[in-house]
């Protein structure tokens, strides 16, 4: 049972992208090759779009669910499609009122209760005692009459305490769900407690000198590290804006993350995309739903990229424009050659 | 670079995945569709095209093992080598997470114009009609809380129609799949006269 309420868990933080890189790979192989998890996948996806449209998601999961689920045109039509679903229920009117399969359920049992009594009737009417003294006639007809009273009795009881059982194992899983939730929330702030925790420590580390020397002067924007913000490169079509003709990134190697300014033609779209591809064209990063900012020079588009993606070598980004429910199209590309310090 | 495969190729990847054609063709379908998803997840922007390709992979690489050779359960040998040749197209991708906060996008309020509207409870309406009466009565009553009250009806209703929570997840998820197709078909054409499950 733990087990399987675990692989539950690990099925919803992969839909929402919470999974670290090994275990998002193991649970992309049993994906593959263990069909009922597969078959799982589907109704987690379902409950994950219930969740988000009844807006019991936590600020986290909800920004999650949007950034890392509501990728692709198809979940969002799914999504859509639910919302519908439950507006339909709420709508129901008495003429599209359907059998409910409770009451359905009920009323088979109900008539094959009566085709018993009849059964019994019918054994009574039937001439069984025929020729017997009307004492053992009334004496049946009392036996009966107990019997039902006494089968009726152990079937409305049954039936309460099914009805309590189910209500308490619907209580207890409920409980172990929010239970699940607050640890897997617990997890998570002290994940950002150690990191905020590591920043600071960074940060009393930084060395005062170079703010104090001036060493700053000595040392290019691009290249200093910074412990706020990743260093920016600004990229024109075709060209880096500083560093001339040549199209030229140098990342600083204490650097994790670096940011590209892409300068934009102009500003016609509502969203842009941007793809980063390598010498051989393979794509080898996508970010979408940009907006472009305005600025003196004209519109520009930002993104923030790990630096361990882009090693030493030539790349190319491309950045794609479009509003929604139209195909992007090409507004701009860059060539950049990314080099040591 | 890759070049096309041929038919006996395909054909070894067939046989493997099962001696009756038909079956096999349904094993590879599924074994497609779980790649489209995976690849989905993994942000590929053209899932479809990198699951044709990888199985071209498999049935290339299938091809090299020489015949006869003992595998065990074929099937999952198949979806075995799958895995790794798509795990090959994870790798290339060397996609890292960026931290929380960092340029996060802007999130999208989905926005599908067709189910807005009232054609889109119109077709939902026409595509209940074309279900059995009784996948339409569950998948109404399925719907028909939220919250806390939520997980109570569905634990009845899954104790009513004698199956496990689990099964009755499953259930509703292959009918709501029919449905939205249906659904999807009949806003799509705009000719809710002519829409059926398929």
């Amino acid at each position: 049972m733990d087990v399987k309420r675990q692989l539950e868990t690990r099925l919803r933080q992969y839909v929402l992208g919470e999974l670290d890189d090994e275990r998002r790979v193991e649970i992309e192989e049993r994906l593959i090759t263990d069909p009922d998890l597969f078959e799982l996948l589907g109704p987690t996806e379902d409950e994950l779009i219930e969740d988000y449209l009844e807006n019991v998601l936590t600020s986290k999961e909800k920004a999650a669910f949007e950034q890392h689920f509501l990728t692709n045109e198809d979940r969002r039509w799914h999504l859509g499609f639910v919302r519908l679903m439950k507006e339909k229920v709420v709508q129901r009117p008495s003429d599209d009122a359907v059998t409910d399969p409770v009451a359905e359920g009920s009323s088979q049992l109900a008539g094959r209760s009566e085709s018993g009594d009849e059964s019994w009737a019918r054994l009574a009417r039937g001439g069984l005692f025929v020729g017997h003294g009307q004492i053992w006639a009334g004496a049946l007809a009392a036996s009966l009459v107990m019997l039902l009273a006494g089968s009726v009795w152990f079937v409305v009881r049954e039936r309460g305490l099914s009805n309590e059982l189910g209500r308490l194992q619907a209580e207890h899983q409920l409980e172990q769900r929010e239970r699940r939730d607050l640890q897997m929330r617990l997890e998570r702030l002290s994940g950002q407690a150690q990191a905020l925790q590591t920043e600071l420590d960074s940060e009393r580390r930084l060395p005062e000198t170079v703010k104090a020397t001036g060493a700053r002067a000595l040392i290019p924007e691009a290249l200093l590290p910074r412990l706020q913000e990743p260093p920016l490169f600004v990229l024109a079509t075709g060209l880096l804006r500083s560093g001339g003709s040549m199209a030229r990134v140098a990342i600083p190697v204490n650097a994790p993350l670096i940011r590209l300014r892409l300068e934009l033609p102009g500003n016609e779209y509502m969203l842009y995309r941007a793809v980063i591809y390598d010498a051989e064209a393979q794509e080898l990063w996508a970010q979408s739903q940009l907006t472009a900012q305005a600025g003196d020079g004209g519109a520009t588009v930002t993104v923030t990229v790990a630096s361990t993606l882009l090693p030493r070598g030539d790349y190319q980004l491309v950045v794609s424009g479009f509003d929604r429910g139209t195909q992007p199209e090409r507004v701009g590309a860059y060539t950049v050659r990314v080099t040591t310090p | 670079m890759t070049h096309s495969l041929n038919p006996e190729q395909f054909e070894v990847l067939l046989k493997q995945l099962s001696p009756d054609r038909d079956l096999a063709g349904a094993k590879y379908e599924q074994l497609r569709r779980r790649l489209v998803t995976i690849l989905t997840y993994r942000g590929c922007t053209h899932p479809e095209e990198v699951a044709d390709e990888t199985m071209d992979r498999v049935a290339r690489r299938l091809a090299e093992v020489a015949p006869g050779s003992e595998i065990g359960d074929s099937t999952r040998f198949v979806f075995g080598v799958a895995w790794n040749v798509a795990r090959e197209w994870i790798r290339r991708q060397r996609t890292v997470p960026l931290p929380d906060g960092w340029d996060a996008a802007d999130p999208v309020e989905p926005e599908m114009p067709g189910l807005e509207s009232d054609a889109g409870q119109g077709c939902l309406k026409r595509c209940l009609g074309c279900l059995p009466p009784q996948d339409k009565d569950i998948v109404l009553t399925y719907y028909e809380e939220e919250g806390l009250a939520k997980i109570r009806h569905r634990a009845m209703v899954a104790r009513q129609l004698k199956i496990s929570s689990n099964a009755l997840r499953l259930k509703i998820h292959r009918i709501t799949l029919r449905l939205r197709e249906c659904v999807f078909h009949c806003v799509d054409t705009a000719r809710p006269g002519e829409i059926g499950l398929h």
